[in-house]
């Protein structure tokens, strides 16, 4: 009976990501690809939709960053490999 | 009296499933009985983060709190939460 009480109590990784809902999220894409945006939605499969986003497209010298700007994008969960909140 | 011999067994039963529980543990059990400890999760590109577990699911979707990014051994940034997506992970070290 404890251990349903614990499993209850306990938080999930995605709460953090409820968190940041309606903030600036930073997030690492496969690709060697970055992204910062408003977080506007999200689900399980981080599946997510970000306003005013930027992103940066790295090419294989550290100076080639290509930066594209979107007022509103929807990014495909499997391509997301990390999440951060961007602390100002 | 039949149902009542249902229900001794059913709660017998279910205490020996929680026993067996117990004794073994999957991989995410066990990582979610590390939580607050340093780990370090490797992913399938390479790169390192080092940080304080603060949770973990069945997908093997990890937060780490004052997380460090390390590539090819070197510092390259740092979080202060991040959320890591459990397909990328490729092991984990306490």
């Amino acid at each position: 009976m404890s251990s349903v009480q614990t499993a209850a109590q306990q938080e999930e990784p995605l709460d953090l990501i409820r968190y940041q809902l309606d903030e600036m999220v930073f997030v690492k894409l496969r690709g060697a690809r970055e992204m910062k945006g408003k977080l506007q939605g999200y689900d399980s499969h981080c599946n997510m939709v970000l306003s005013d986003a930027t992103e940066f497209i790295y090419g294989d010298r550290k100076e080639d960053v290509k930066v594209k700007e979107s007022e509103m994008v929807f990014v495909r969960g499997d391509s997301i490999i990390l999440i951060s909140p961007i602390e100002e | 009296m039949v149902p009542i011999l249902w229900y001794t067994h059913y709660r017998s039963s279910l205490n020996y499933f929680y026993i067996m529980s117990e004794t073994k543990t999957d991989p995410t059990n066990f990582l979610s009985s590390v939580i607050g400890s340093t780990i370090v999760v490797k992913l399938h590109n390479g790169v390192e983060y080092k940080g304080d577990l603060q949770s973990i699911d069945g997908y093997m979707n990890v937060v780490l709190r004052s997380a460090k990014e390390y590539v090819e051994d070197f510092e390259s940034k740092s979080f202060g939460d991040v959320f890591i997506r459990g397909n990328n992970g490729m092991y984990t070290i306490l």
